[in-house]
């Protein structure tokens, strides 16, 4: 079947046609028995649309859903778009917040004084520096006081001389004591074999 | 039993006024005004009794909380339907989802197909309408949403073709249009074997009869 003449056949059977088009079709049907058979069919699928009566309304219902209503209060009550822009707005200011907080903390590293570098970077730079400084005949090695950075942490004293050969690089290289130690060390020998050599 | 939509101020959107107002009295009278059809309504969108309760206090309870924000037009009545309609539409996708993600047949669901309440007048005693019933909401279950919606306010809810469009916001074209393919659905749904049909996805379009 066309779809127009079902669709018209459908508006027949549901009283959605003009009453002048109806009538025209109903003559039509009267002398067109296919158009009659597909009317039937049409007509027999929308009556055999049957559900069973629907179930009685819950005692209360009305009261309950008034008392859920109003126990909801000023919130309860208001409208959906007021939630979403309280429920935004709660999101967004959470967001600021975090977004403040990192701010803060990356402004208040990159503010700060020189960060303190690690004990040994400052054993290795404060040793030469104190070699430098330190008067080349002078016959026993004297403490040398690292330069520290404000703030920076105090490097720990010098551990017991060793002799140059038996140090491990790389653990001096790690320890800063041992580097300063190091350092004191060559500085003691040189100053011993000038004065062996008679300079 | 249709809507009359007109220009007509119905006297609910008084109702409601007094209930943006905060007269819960008046909230309360409109929900006992309009409880029966639109549990009624819900309950042959949704197929379950207690399921379409908690979607008929939820609707009210949209109404109640948007009361001011709503214009005076027409029927409330139309604006009621709208909002049942619409959300149990969002129920059934959501049925839906949760049965998609469960890898579930869409088709197989936890409840029985339907049981009819003993309370109810003519159930349990003819066992032929009881099985009718059963194919039908079987077949209805199987339309798509907006098939499913128009169908059961043509066929159930008594209303014209202008009133369900003045009720989902479409054209009459639209109503026509959604109503042919539903019954197209459904007579193919006859055709079709009993066995058949208990194993067809309800998400597979049925072949189109010439």
């Amino acid at each position: 079947m066309k779809r127009p003449r079902e669709i018209e056949l459908m508006r027949l059977l549901h009283g959605e046609l003009p009453p002048e088009r109806a009538r025209e079709l109903r003559e039509r049907l009267a002398c067109e028995p296919d158009l009659a058979r597909a009317y039937a069919r049409l007509e027999a699928a929308w009556g055999g649309l049957e559900l069973p009566p629907p179930a009685p309304v819950p005692r209360g219902f009305a009261r309950a859903v008034a008392a859920r209503g109003a126990e909801g209060g000023l919130w309860g009550v208001a409208p959906t778009w007021v939630r979403a822009g309280a429920a935004a707005a709660l999101a967004a200011g959470l967001a600021l917040g975090a977004g403040l907080g990192f701010a803060g903390r990356r402004w208040s590293e990159s503010a700060s004084p020189v960060s303190a570098p690690p004990a040994s970077e400052v054993a290795q730079v404060a040793a030469p520096a104190a070699a430098r400084a330190a008067p080349a005949p002078s016959p026993a090695p004297r403490p040398v006081a690292p330069v520290h950075a404000p703030g920076a942490v105090p490097v720990r004293p010098a551990a017991p001389l060793a002799p140059p050969g038996d140090l491990d690089f790389d653990t001096a290289a790690d320890e800063g004591g041992l580097a300063d130690g190091y350092w004191q060390a060559l500085q003691g020998e040189a100053a011993d074999s000038a004065s062996a050599e008679g300079l | 039993m249709g809507i009359e939509p007109g220009n007509a101020v119905d006297p609910g959107w008084q109702a409601l006024a007094r209930t943006a107002a905060g007269d819960a009295a008046a909230f309360e009278r409109l929900v006992e005004q309009h409880q029966e059809r639109l549990l009624r309504l819900c309950e042959r969108m949704l197929a379950d009794v207690e399921e379409a309760r908690d979607a008929a206090q939820e609707v009210f309870l949209k109404l109640y909380r948007n009361a001011g924000s709503f214009r005076p037009r027409g029927q409330l009545f139309t604006l009621l339907y709208r909002i049942a309609v619409n959300h149990c539409l969002n129920r059934l996708r959501r049925r839906n989802l949760v049965r998609f993600l469960r890898f579930g047949d869409p088709g197989d669901d936890d409840r029985p197909p339907f049981e009819a309440p003993d309370q109810r007048p003519g159930a349990g005693e003819s066992l032929v309408a009881r099985e009718r019933w059963v194919r039908v909401r079987r077949a209805i279950d199987r339309l798509p949403g907006n098939q499913r919606a128009v169908l059961i306010l043509a066929k159930f809810e008594g209303l014209s073709y202008r009133e369900i469009a003045a009720v989902l916001g479409i054209t009459e074209g639209a109503v026509e249009s959604r109503l042919f393919r539903a019954m197209r659905r459904l007579e193919s749904a006859e055709d079709t074997p009993q066995e058949t049909q208990e194993n067809e996805r309800p998400v597979v379009p049925t072949a189109k009869r010439t």
